[in-house]
């Protein structure tokens, strides 16, 4: 039986192979196809191929190919049943009647022009594919080698690329339509005379949807214009302006839709174009992540670095996402910058900022008003001509020069002292007491302008004139009078006016800076305004001594003064700096170390702040 | 030229002759095409593969301490032997499926010879006899069962026990899913079984216990190892594919996430396989193309795993054995939750497991 319908397929094919150069009818893909669609659930029947437009008596199928019995039983160990009919095919058989080749032949007539090796190897009315990948709806993969062969009716591929296709496949599965795993063992071939488009049935479908701003609520009406999309196998496009549609016409079938955008999260959607139809496949972005602009109104927000808005004119944003005026500091470490008038930084102590934004060392005087400051090493100010600063005081240079006692002429200060037995004359010279002759013509008081000799001492109800004359005490002022003497150590008036030894030629200063040079006694004698009054009297060799007496208007008053010897007191140098204060209060003598420590300041000064 | 004509019939009606006795002389041999260890092996002729020529995969596929082969079995229908069959006429066939538990046994769909034979290395396999020789697919459950596939003869899923017995089956046809020819894998999750539709979709059939699922949920895409990331990928144009994820919860209307974009240096055919591991590396399985260039319409054959990690970088590529025979497979490429890849090719000798780690 079997060689017998071996023997008519053979047969068969002689006679289509001496008809062969005939071009087949025109079909469409659509046509083809729906040969598939009539033939699938059709069972397998080696050798033949027939069947039906109505789904029935589709037969039945036992053994394995290509031994297999075709309705030889109902069953896979039963008789024929022959109510299952007796239509069916092969691989071949159906792409035979599905290509209509070589020429048209009635779905139910039996006919079996070619096999898998005719397919495989001639190209009679069909050709093959250049490239294995470019394979349409309508045509067909076929393998054969060794005797061994198989073709099937592909119609589409899905969303991975695998074959959809028809196919009979053997006994027990018989014709189905399936997907497929198709290896290299196979290559496609394409039925001649295909009438591209001209059926009536579309084969491509439009796809459109918007892309927009996915929130998982269903909410699509922020949308993405400009977003770019692509379509599988299609292309890609822009989402249009306003709307942000975007539209594809592709083949039937499922395509991967896929959208992007900057700032978001590319996203892909597949779904199903249909022939003949517009479908919606919209796909939502989400952003890349959510920016969180909270309390920001520009910069790039700190979740997802996304702008949060930008600033206008001359402002910048800060770090805390604000726009703000930007200082210019640029070489400046103090004061209101030039742009914003924020602070550019704060002095230190004892510094200033000058006006190009500098910390200045800020000079500390403190009633100095000469030499340099001990913070800064700055000056205090200048002394005038003649004058040299003295403890932040401007006081009067001496000018000694031939003098070698008495006062100098400019300052008043002493110019030296003389020893024992000599008197300094009025040109500052030391000269024997004995020798120096008074020259007190005209004059009972005061001193000579000679030898600075006492002309005479008024009594204590008369005060010694200019001239040297003794005369009632002014009654708006006093006398103030008396002698200055050497005192080992400090002692009051009584003690000073008990000490044996009194110092000539000593000057005696008052707290209005007028000063009187003492006789060669000790004596001296001025007229003053009734008030308290402080007395220095210094002298050569001695270290200064002060002190407190008041005067009374019109009337005289004794006030003895002590100078102490340097040798007593030079074993005592918080002492000697300051000289002895005796009398009236005295102020406490400054400890060393605070002397010190006001020379060092100018080293310890603090840096500027930057 | 009358001459020329006659000759040439002549000489077609004489192959054809030559071609009927060749036909006959097949059928007179009278063995059936499923190809056993005692039977004459038809002469498959592989098609020539040129040098790879993807730098990337040669350089993998050169590192053989990454591969290690499980289990190669002869064709055959002896114990231990896999059946192949390769009929004129009619869809060659070799193993569809196979699945690797996690003890290292593999499950290997014999459906040619209807059965499943279990290889465990240093044991002597064993078998489960099936009473159905079109199932197409396999998956493990947690009931000492196993699912299988028929999506074309009976369109069901059949739960087996250890004998062979068919201890529950259920349709797929039904709810989501209207053409069982387009289901195109079945994988088992802890609330059921799910089978997949057009490599888009995944459609739960079954309860955990093999019932049918009455409420037949779908979702979009295939779950990853850990379950909470849906993963699709899809052929983007000739020499791309993409893969989306997106999470269990978003609802199946929402677009997904596009993890990568991976490009090929050869055409790409279609994908083979889409998996995940305990580390949550993607794994995408792809056959890629390369035409000849002699007008013969034939194609050299790659086949690559590109492992992508979490962030949808690409870690690396693994080239595998490309399978250049006409047998029909459904699953050929499978991955454990370490991420070795196991592929079961196939040969004129027979059938390999082998395991490539990435």
């Amino acid at each position: 039986m079997k060689k017998i319908a071996t023997t008519m397929l053979v047969l068969t094919a002689l006679l289509v192979t001496t008809t062969a150069t005939a071009t087949p009818a025109a079909m469409t893909r659509d046509q083809i196809i729906q040969y598939g669609i009539w033939n699938k659930g059709y069972s397998y029947w080696w050798g033949h191929s027939r069947w039906r437009d109505d789904a029935s008596q589709r037969g039945s199928c036992s053994g394995s190919c290509p031994d297999c019995s075709h309705c030889a039983s109902s069953s896979r160990n039963g008789s024929c049943n022959s109510s299952l009919g007796q239509y069916g095919a092969d691989c071949s058989g159906m792409v035979d009647k599905a290509w209509q080749v070589p020429s048209p032949t009635a779905l139910t007539t039996d006919s079996h022009p070619y096999s898998t090796s005719n397919f495989r190897y001639e190209t009679t009315h069909w050709s093959r594919l250049g490239s294995w990948g470019d394979a349409k709806k309508g045509d067909a993969f076929v393998y054969n080698s060794s005797g061994h062969g198989h073709i099937v009716l592909y119609e589409k591929g899905d969303p991975w690329g695998t074959p959809y296709v028809y196919e009979c496949k053997g006994c027990s599965p018989g014709c189905v339509y399936n997907q497929k795993d198709i290896t290299s063992s196979y290559i496609a071939i394409r039925r001649h005379n295909i009438t591209e488009g001209t059926t009536t049935t579309p084969s491509t479908g439009t796809m459109k949807g918007t892309v927009y701003v996915e929130k998982g609520n269903g909410d699509m009406a922020a949308r993405l214009p400009g977003a770019t999309v692509s379509a599988s196998g299609g292309g890609s496009t822009a989402a249009r302006a306003g709307d942000a549609v975007w539209s594809f016409t592709l083949s039937a079938g499922n395509h991967t839709f896929t959208a992007s955008m900057t700032g978001y999260q590319t996203a892909a959607r597949t779904c199903a174009v249909v022939a003949g139809t517009e479908d919606w496949c919209s796909i939502g972005l989400t952003p890349s992540c959510t920016p969180n602009c909270s309390g920001r109104v520009c910069g790039n927000d700190p979740v997802c670095g996304t702008s949060c808005g930008t600033c206008s004119g001359s402002n910048t944003c800060n770090s805390s996402g604000q726009c703000a005026c930007v200082p210019d500091c640029s070489g400046r470490s103090c004061g209101p910058d030039p742009v914003c008038g924020v602070s550019c930084g704060t002095c230190g102590d004892n510094e200033q900022c000058d006006a190009t934004g500098q910390c200045e060392c800020q000079p500390q005087c403190n009633g100095a008003v000469c030499g340099l400051d001990p913070v800064c090493g700055k000056s205090c100010g200048e002394c005038a001509a003649g004058s040299a600063c003295n403890g932040g005081q401007c006081a009067c240079v001496p000018q000694c020069a031939s003098r070698s006692c008495g006062l100098d002429p400019v300052c008043g200060l002493p110019c030296g002292a003389c020893s024992d037995g000599l008197l300094c004359d009025s040109k500052g010279q030391c000269v024997d007491a004995a020798s120096c002759t008074a020259q007190c013509e005209g004059r009972t008081c005061g001193l000579d302008a000679a030898c600075g000799k006492s002309c005479g001492i008024c009594s204590a109800e008369q005060s010694c004139s200019a001239s040297g004359q003794c005369q009632a005490i002014d009654p708006t002022r006093g006398k103030l009078y008396g002698y200055v003497v050497e005192l080992a150590e400090p002692g009051d008036q009584t003690a000073m006016k008990a000490a044996t030894k009194r110092i000539s030629q000593a000057r005696v200063a008052l707290d209005d800076d007028t000063s009187v040079v003492a006789d060669e006694n000790g004596y001296f004698e001025l007229q003053v305004a009734p008030r308290s009054w402080t007395l220095t009297a210094s002298a050569a060799g001695y270290s200064d001594g002060e002190v407190t007496c008041e005067t009374t208007a019109g009337a005289a008053t004794e006030c003895y003064v002590a100078v102490f010897l340097l040798a007593a007191t030079s074993s005592e140098p918080d002492q000697t700096s300051v000289g002895w204060h005796s009398g009236c209060a005295t102020s406490a003598p400054a400890p060393l170390p605070l002397l010190l420590g006001l020379m060092l300041l100018p080293l310890l000064r603090r840096r500027r702040l930057r | 030229m009358k001459r020329i004509a006659t000759a040439a019939s002549a000489i077609v009606i004489a192959a054809i002759i030559v071609a009927g006795l060749l036909l006959f002389a097949r059928d007179d041999r009278g063995a059936g095409s499923v190809q056993a260890a005692t039977a004459s092996r038809p002469q498959l002729a592989l098609q020539p593969v040129r040098p790879v020529v993807d730098q990337a995969a040669a350089a993998a596929a050169s590192d053989q301490r990454k591969v290690r082969e499980i289990f190669k079995a002869a064709w055959g229908n002896q114990l231990g032997e896999l059946g192949r069959d390769l009929p004129n006429e009619g869809s060659p066939q070799a193993p569809m499926s196979f699945a690797v538990d996690a003890s290292g046994q593999a499950y290997v769909l014999d459906q040619v010879n209807s059965r499943l034979q279990i290889f465990k290395p240093g044991r002597a396999p064993r078998a489960i006899p099936l009473a159905n020789d079109g199932y197409q697919d396999i998956a493990l459950t947690a009931r000492d069962e196993v699912a299988l596939l028929d999506r074309l003869v009976t369109k069901s899923v059949d739960f087996v026990d250890e004998q062979g017995r068919v201890r529950s089956s259920v349709p797929l046809t039904g709810k989501g899913i209207d053409e069982p020819g387009a289901v195109t894998g079945m994988f088992v999750q802890d609330d059921g079984v799910w089978v997949e539709v057009e490599h888009t979709r995944l459609v739960r059939v079954a309860t955990p216990d093999g019932k049918p699922d009455p409420e037949r949920p779908t979702v979009i895409g295939r779950f990853s190892y850990d379950g909470t990331l849906l993963l699709t990928a899809a052929k983007d144009g000739d020499s791309a594919a993409v893969v989306i994820t997106r999470p269990v919860t978003a609802p199946a209307t929402e677009a997904g996430t596009l993890l990568a974009r991976v490009p090929f240096a050869q055409r790409l055919s279609h994908l083979l396989a889409l998996d995940s591991d305990l580390n949550g590396r993607v794994f995408l399985g792809v056959y890629l193309i390369q035409p000849k260039d002699d007008g013969s319409g034939e194609v050299i054959a790659f086949e690559q795993v590109v492992v992508l990690g979490r962030d949808g970088k690409e870690l690396s590529r693994i080239a595998l054995p490309p399978h250049t025979g006409p047998e029909e497979t459904f699953r050929r490429i499978s991955v454990d939750s370490d991420g070795t890849v196991y592929q079961l090719g196939f040969d004129e000798s027979g059938a390999t497991l082998r395991g490539f780690t990435p």
